[in-house]
């Protein structure tokens, strides 16, 4: 599967924003098997560029194409298929259900494919630190406690891509580490590219980075 | 799962209330049509005379206490004539109007020796009003030429006149109307110096006409063959009104000083009522049905706006829009054939109510439980819980297309 932008501008962002942007108002295209980091401070537009790949914003100018499809015409049932089984999501706000637990969080998602044995859902949930907290309310947790809720969810498909808007902003390094190392080899394993977003450009060497 | 996500906001309160609310509105309305379909034949039969009001009229006998009265009388007998007739045709509360006919020749009825009412002998007289205005539900309510045999109707006065008034005053047997229906008698008549026997029964009394009813084919062979004088004037009409609870009637009848039956009037004042009581109930059954859809579509709304949130956040892991309204249209399925299986609790009981008082006069409904209201009832409720199912969709549809 393949993303390609062709000269998107969403409508809010001003236009000082675009000038020096290397993904507004460009022909840019993304590939499976890759990974990319999308970087900016605060407010470019790093959240509504992932939004925009995912069907969650259509006030742009331009065109998104999967696979040669254009995205404004998706219906949605269409887009629901497109987040079931080839674009997954760490979104910036997470989008868990506070009053449901860590495991149910996590189920919910999962149910839809049986993707994952509960084995290997406990075995991330161990690895992210997460272990003792499964039946936890998501409302009683902290943000970071909740980021790593949000990317095991994200795991828990099939998919071609993976989006993660700025998922380890509440992260300490050595569970930002722990996380990546589990995105990277997922990633690896179902031959997906990974779109991230941060603040920050450092992020790791091999990949293709862009500045919006 | 996705329930427990989807159930928020909804309240045990506001479910039981709109499940009363559509058990009510359900019950009122099976009631109510049932009670409908169930009286509708009493308005509607054709063999009786409660479809129209059959209003019998005659003009007021004057009193006659002279002898030069009874002569003045005799020549101004009340009898109605032509034009009065086409006057009472032409008023807007009549549908339509047909004259008694009498017997302008002697008869004479009798019985055989070998006959349970051997001896009797009485001079009799016959009246006769067109086949259709007879009340009384006889299939060989007719008699041809050459036929030797009579059906007779009789008052239903004289049944009871004789049982609660002869019979035990002599300490007599009392006789049923079937009873009274084996008996056979001979018919004479006599005229135009002939005379022929016919063979004669009692096949039924009659409520609403006071006199003696052959069939009119008979009586009009009858004067033809036998009659002895020119055919008389009605004295008495039998009136089909529209309306028989208007004033108009009421107004017009007093005005030409005629006579009618006023608890017949009374009668159909009180079935006019009873049609505006039907009415209101029927009225009243789809208001409340209305008023508790127009409930159920608001609150679903309401519902589906304060679970806004978690529906996009359901289509953001990928459930579709059928996958998010199942759980809301097994709530609506559950909560619709939950309330339709309640209501049919009260339909059972207060139609056996209604018809047990039914009952008492003796009435029968040929309206089936099952095929005419419950299968209506319930291809009623699944319409409506499709239209609100499709509102639920589209609704949904809008809220994860805003967002």
């Amino acid at each position: 599967m393949e993303i390609r932008f062709s000269k998107i501008i969403p409508i809010p962002i001003p236009e000082s924003n675009v000038a020096n942007s290397e993904i507004w108002n460009r022909d840019l295209l993304f590939e499976q098997n890759n990974k990319y980091l999308i970087y900016a401070d605060s407010g470019k537009g790093k959240t509504t560029f992932v939004n925009i790949i995912f069907g969650l914003r259509k006030d742009y100018t331009g065109n998104v194409y999967i696979d040669g499809e254009n995205i404004s015409n998706f219906s949605i049932n269409q887009f629901s298929q497109l987040r079931k089984t080839h674009l997954s999501i760490v979104p910036q706000g997470l989008q868990l259900f506070p009053e449901l637990s860590v495991l149910e969080n996590i189920y919910i998602k999962n149910r839809i494919q049986n993707y994952k044995t509960p084995e290997q859902i406990s075995e991330m949930i161990e690895k992210l630190g997460l272990s003792g907290f499964e039946n936890r309310k998501t409302a009683k947790m902290s943000f970071g406690q909740k980021q790593r809720v949000a990317i095991i969810r994200a795991l828990c498909q099939s998919f071609e891509y993976i989006l993660l808007d700025e998922p380890f902003s509440h992260l300490d390094a050595k569970n930002t580490e722990i996380a990546w190392n589990l995105i990277k080899s997922e990633a690896e394993q179902q031959n997906a590219s990974i779109i991230v977003t941060s603040l920050k450009q450092d992020f790791e060497t091999n990949i293709t980075k862009l500045r919006v | 799962m996705i329930w427990k996500v989807l159930k928020n906001n909804i309240k045990p309160a506001q479910l039981i209330g709109t499940f009363f609310g559509i058990t009510l509105g359900l019950s009122i309305l099976m009631v109510a049509v049932s009670f409908y379909l169930d009286v509708k034949p009493i308005f509607e039969d054709k063999e009786s005379f409660w479809r129209d009001e059959y209003i019998i009229v005659n003009k007021k006998v004057k009193i006659t206490d002279s002898y030069h009265q009874i002569r003045e009388a005799d020549k101004e007998k009340p009898y109605f004539t032509e034009e009065e007739i086409e006057d009472i045709k032409k008023q807007s509360f009549v549908k339509n109007v047909a004259e008694f006919s009498n017997c302008s020749f002697a008869i004479s009825a009798s019985a055989d020796r070998d006959s349970p009412l051997s001896g009797f002998s009485t001079d009799l007289f016959f009246e006769a009003v067109p086949d259709n205005y007879v009340d009384v539900n006889y299939k060989d309510w007719n008699w041809t030429e050459n036929s030797a045999y009579i059906p007779v109707i009789l008052p239903k006065v004289y049944l009871n006149l004789y049982n609660f008034g002869f019979a035990q005053s002599q300490n007599l047997p009392q006789i049923s109307e079937s009873g009274a229906s084996l008996a056979k008698f001979n018919i004479h008549v006599f005229g135009q110096r002939k005379h022929q026997k016919f063979e004669a029964r009692i096949v039924g009394f009659s409520e609403r006409i006071n006199t003696i009813l052959a069939p009119k084919s008979f009586v009009d062979w009858g004067n033809k063959n036998f009659g002895e004088y020119e055919k008389s004037k009605p004295g008495r009409i039998i009136i089909i009104a529209k309306d028989p609870s208007s004033q108009e009637l009421v107004e017009y009848i007093d005005n030409h000083d005629y006579d009618i039956n006023k608890s017949e009037l009374s009668n159909s004042k009180a079935l006019a009522f009873l049609k505006i009581i039907i009415g209101i109930v029927v009225t009243i059954g789809i208001i409340i049905i209305c008023l508790t859809f127009a409930l159920i579509i608001l609150s679903i709304q309401l519902l589906l706006q304060r679970n806004n949130e978690n529906i996009v956040k359901l289509n953001m892991l990928g459930y579709s829009l059928k996958e998010i309204s199942l759980p809301y249209k097994i709530m609506v399925s559950i909560l619709f054939a939950a309330s339709f299986i309640s209501s049919l609790i009260p339909l059972y009981f207060l139609r056996n109510y209604y018809f047990s008082n039914l009952v008492l006069f003796g009435y029968e409904s040929t309206t089936q439980l099952l095929c005419h209201i419950i299968l209506p009832s319930f291809i009623f409720i699944i319409i409506v819980v499709l239209l609100i199912i499709s509102m639920l969709k589209s609704t949904i549809k809008k809220i994860i297309s805003k967002n």
